[in-house]
């Protein structure tokens, strides 16, 4: 039989209406979504590509834009805030390249389920493929926009030690929190359509709001604003570990509680929703 | 074995207007203790595609569902495929799954022929490699020819119903759902087609095909299955199904 697993497994629908039954079957979706691994890998790839298909740099215009952005803002607002290029560029470069992942899965995690319409209602798929393969896209764009990274490295000589390998785990939960995101906004989103416009309007404040453009340093007596914000937590355990530093230990304990307490928001919620999908596509 | 039981299934399809998409709708109703619901159609329609139907499908069976639109056949379909979890009552499906609905899905018009083999096939639930050892099979009885190596944007619509035909037609389910048939390019392609068809179909150990066509229903089927509203108005033998059909309509 050339039939894949997931297709091949029986459909039990009596279990479905039950609190328990619907985590297992959630559960259960997921594991068949990571059993086609290959496919949405091929999917996600193709997702990349698919955008820039007929342009000489393909995917590579994205960090060309960010590339103009950050150097432009960074030659701009070193002299506005009266800071050395050499310390203030890299700290822009990475916190713009880690925001830029940030927002864009938050964004388009929105038109993960209702963009997929006609797929969902065409072939019976886990609908966890989705999510895996929108994740694994936002994860190779993230990929291309590190060669800006590369450069900054260079022509700065950031000193790089050991504790760039914090980095992974920083990555790690980035690539938990867009699943968990696309788990909450895909399915809320397919059925309310202007959740999305909210969700950009929202995500557009919290760029300024973040320290990115600026540093937590520059605002001392302002700190509660700044720690009460989960972005910035999550921004500083990437950016610090790539330019030298490890980030604080409340950083790396806060985005860690969010993500266990956003991860039993998105299981649960997901669970409930999940079989609702395919009507609200 | 293969088998398709369902007892007791019920599916509400939600029907939502521009209204009932909104939150801010949703909201202002809530807020307003629901008093503008009436007037701006914000109450939430759903209608019952499948009402309460049990059915048991077992090896062998070809059934053919008939009724006229909007009778619960593609939502039939959908459950047995796993599409839509029923709101009541339970599904049980043994053996893989195959659902031909729209012969066009999977396709990418910016890729060429064989990238487009691929994708569908991998959609299907090939592996990548089961794909690529069958691509040169799939291209040659699509006889596309070079045409193969062209983005799929600058073919005809027969040409990718004839790929698309091709890619489908190369899986061997056990259970095999077909909504309205499959159409199939030139006049010359179908008679190519048919043979290619009917060992797709005569392969499959269960076939559920809802089509309006009384001819193709008669060659596939072996059993017919009448659907008004949601229940099952007959369920018999596909000539005596059809023929009750034909004279309800005709009163």
């Amino acid at each position: 039989m050339p039939m894949a697993e997931a297709n091949a497994v029986p459909v039990k629908a009596a279990r479905h209406r039950t609190p328990t039954g619907r985590m297992a079957v959630a559960w259960q979706d997921f594991r068949e979504g990571v059993a086609m691994r290959e496919l949405w890998i091929f999917l996600g790839w193709r997702d990349v590509r698919k955008h820039y298909r007929r342009s000489v740099i393909g995917p590579f215009w994205l960090t060309l834009s960010m590339g103009i952005m950050v150097a432009s803002l960074g030659f701009l607002y070193s002299q506005i805030f009266g800071m050395d290029i050499s310390t203030y560029l890299p700290f822009l470069a990475v916190g713009f390249i880690m925001w830029g992942f940030i927002s864009g899965t938050v964004t388009a995690a929105c038109n993960v389920f209702s963009g997929a319409a006609g797929s969902i209602r065409q072939i019976r798929l886990p609908l966890s493929v989705y999510i895996y393969q929108f994740v694994w896209s936002q994860l190779i764009n993230l990929a291309h926009n590190f060669l800006i990274y590369l450069i900054v490295l260079l022509i700065f000589g950031i000193p790089i030690s050991w504790s760039i390998l914090l980095f992974i785990p920083a990555l790690a939960l980035y690539v938990l929190n867009g699943v968990f995101a696309v788990m909450v906004l895909g399915p809320l989103c397919a059925r309310f359509r202007d959740i999305p416009m909210i969700v950009s309007s929202f995500v557009q404040v919290i760029f300024f709001m973040t320290p990115i453009l600026w540093s937590a340093e520059q605002i001392p007596q302002r700190v509660a604003f700044v720690a009460l914000n989960p972005f910035y937590h999550f921004i500083e355990i990437a950016r610090d570990p790539l330019l030298g530093g490890t980030g604080t230990l409340t950083n790396w304990i806060a985005c860690m509680v969010l993500t266990i307490l956003f991860g039993l928001l998105a299981t649960a919620f997901f669970a409930r929703y999940r079989s609702r999908i395919p009507y609200w596509a | 074995m293969t088998s398709i039981t369902l007892t007791h299934v019920t599916v509400d399809i939600p029907i939502f207007d521009a209204g009932s998409r909104s939150l801010k709708n949703n909201v202002m109703a809530a807020a307003t203790g629901g008093q503008i619901k009436p007037r701006d159609g914000n109450g939430r329609v759903s209608i019952r595609a499948i009402d309460d139907l049990s059915l048991d499908l077992q090896h062998g069976t070809k059934i053919g569902l008939i009724g006229h639109n909007g009778a619960g056949k593609s939502t039939i379909l959908r459950t047995i495929a796993g599409i839509y979890e029923p709101n009541a009552g339970r599904v049980e499906v043994e053996g893989s799954v195959a659902a031909m609905f729209d012969i066009g899905f999977g396709m990418d018009p910016d890729a060429t022929g064989w990238e487009n083999i691929i994708l569908r096939g991998m959609l299907l639930g090939f592996t990548r490699r089961q794909i690529e050892a069958r691509s040169d099979d799939i291209g040659q009885w699509s006889g596309l020819g070079e045409f193969l190596d062209m983005p799929l944007r600058t073919y005809s619509s027969g040409m990718s119903t004839r790929l698309a035909f091709a890619v489908s037609t190369s899986i061997t389910p056990d259970i095999l759902l077909i909504d309205e048939g499959i159409g199939a390019g030139d006049a010359a392609f179908i008679d190519k087609a048919k043979a290619r068809l009917e060992e797709f179909i005569g392969n499959a150990g269960l076939l559920v095909m809802a089509s309006h066509s009384d001819d193709l229903l008669r060659q596939w089927c072996t059993d017919g299955l009448w659907m008004e509203h949601g229940k099952v108005r007959y369920h018999g033998p596909i000539e005596e199904t059809l023929e009750r059909y034909a004279s309800s309509r005709a009163v």
